[in-house]
C-alpha cells in the first residue's frame, strides 16, 4: 500500500475527513438556483428603474440644456448596481451551470442583451405605477408615488 | 468482472469506504503524473495528491454516476494543481533547453546530442516554462490522451478554447526549441 494510499485510508477510517451528503449537495444547489433566479429578478427590477426613473424625471427640457438634464436625472447608483448585478449573475450562471461549454462572450451577451429588454418592457408596462401606488398605501398616503422622482 | 470507475465510485457513495482504496489504486498514479508535469514540483505534487482524494471522498456524493468519473476527479485534480501552483509561484529557469537552444540551434545536432529519453526531459522543462492554461492542455491532450470534450469537462472551457489553447502552447513550446521540429519530439 503506498504511503499516500495509507494517509487518505487512514483519514477517512478515523472519521477525520467526513462525506458530505446527497442532501447537502441538493441543497447547494437549490440555493444556486434560488439565487440565480432572485439575482435575475432583481437586476432585471433595477434595470427596469433605470429606464423607468429618467423618463418619469425628464419633463419637457428642450435644448442645449436637454442632455445635462438627462444625464442629471439617470439614477447612476441604481445604473451601477444593475451593471454589477448583471456581472455577478453572469459569474453565476458561468460558474455553476455548465455554461462554460458556451464561449464567455456569448453567455455576456446573451443574458445582458435579454437583461436589458426585460428591464425595459418592464419599465413601459403599468408595473412602476402598480407598484408605487401599492408603496404609497403601506405608506398612507394613498397617492401611489412610492419611489418616483418629484418632478416639481 | 472489473468494476467501471463509475461503479466504484457509487459504491463509496453508498458507504463502502474500501472502495475508495481501489480508487486512490487506479488513479494514483495518473494524478501524480499529471500533478507533477502541472507543478514540477514533488513535495507540491504529494501535497496536492493527498488534498485531491480528500476532497473527492468529501464530495463524492456531488458526483453524478451518468457521467464520466475520471473527469470529475480530474477537475478536482487540476483545481489543486492551480491552488498549489498559485500559492507556490516560481518561474523555472530553463538552463539546459536555453543553452542547447543557443549553443546547437539547429533540429539535427540536439537530436543526435539527446536519446529519446532527453528529448521527453527536454520537452518536461520545456512545459513548465510555457503559460499554465496552454500546459495543461498540452498535458491532457499528449501525456493523459485525454479528448477534447474531456479536457473541455474538466477545465470547464468551450471545447474550441480547447483547440486553441492547445495551439497557443504548442507555439509557446516552439519559441523554446526554435528550429527542433516539434512534431517529432510530440
Amino acid at each position: 500500500m503506498s504511503e499516500l494510499k495509507n494517509k487518505v485510508m487512514g483519514s477517512i477510517k478515523k472519521n477525520e475527513v467526513k462525506m458530505h451528503s446527497k442532501n447537502f449537495f441538493k441543497i447547494i444547489k437549490a440555493l444556486t438556483e434560488i439565487g440565480i433566479v432572485a439575482l435575475t429578478l432583481l437586476v432585471i427590477f433595477l434595470i427596469n428603474l433605470s429606464f423607468y426613473l429618467p423618463r418619469k424625471g425628464l419633463g419637457l427640457e428642450l435644448g442645449a440644456n436637454r442632455w445635462n438634464h438627462i444625464i442629471s436625472v439617470v439614477p447612476w447608483w441604481i445604473v451601477i448596481l444593475g451593471v454589477a448585478g448583471i456581472g455577478l449573475l453572469i459569474w453565476l450562471i458561468y460558474r455553476y451551470t455548465g455554461a462554460y461549454k458556451k464561449r464567455l462572450v456569448w453567455i455576456i451577451g446573451i443574458v445582458s442583451i435579454v437583461i436589458v429588454i426585460a428591464g425595459f418592457a418592464l419599465s413601459v408596462s403599468n408595473f412602476n405605477e402598480t407598484v408605487g401606488k401599492g408603496f404609497g398605501q403601506m405608506n398612507g398616503n394613498g397617492q401611489g408615488n412610492g419611489y418616483h422622482h418629484n418632478r416639481d | 468482472m472489473k468494476l467501471t470507475d463509475e461503479d466504484l465510485a457509487l459504491k463509496v457513495q453508498d458507504g463502502d469506504k474500501e472502495a475508495f482504496g481501489e480508487v486512490i489504486d487506479r488513479f494514483e498514479k495518473p494524478l501524480c503524473a499529471f500533478i507533477y508535469r502541472m507543478l514540477g514540483d514533488k513535495d507540491n505534487c504529494a501535497d496536492a495528491l493527498q488534498e485531491t482524494f480528500l476532497k473527492a471522498y468529501k464530495n463524492i456524493n456531488s458526483f453524478d454516476p451518468k457521467r464520466k468519473f475520471s473527469s470529475w476527479i480530474y477537475r478536482i485534480a487540476h483545481n489543486e494543481a492551480i491552488t498549489h501552483y498559485r500559492k507556490n509561484a516560481k518561474h523555472v529557469v530553463l538552463d539546459d533547453v536555453a543553452e542547447i537552444a543557443s549553443e546547437n540551434n539547429n533540429a539535427e545536432t540536439i537530436q543526435k546530442n539527446l536519446d529519446l529519453e532527453g528529448q521527453k526531459r527536454l520537452l518536461d522543462k520545456a512545459l513548465l516554462s510555457i503559460t499554465l492554461k496552454y500546459r495543461e492542455v498540452i498535458v491532457f491532450r499528449f501525456y493523459e490522451d485525454k479528448s477534447y470534450e474531456e479536457i473541455s469537462e474538466i477545465m470547464h472551457l468551450p471545447v474550441n478554447t480547447v483547440g486553441t489553447y492547445l495551439n497557443r502552447g504548442k507555439q509557446e513550446i516552439k519559441k523554446h526549441f526554435k528550429n527542433i521540429n516539434l512534431e517529432e519530439i510530440l
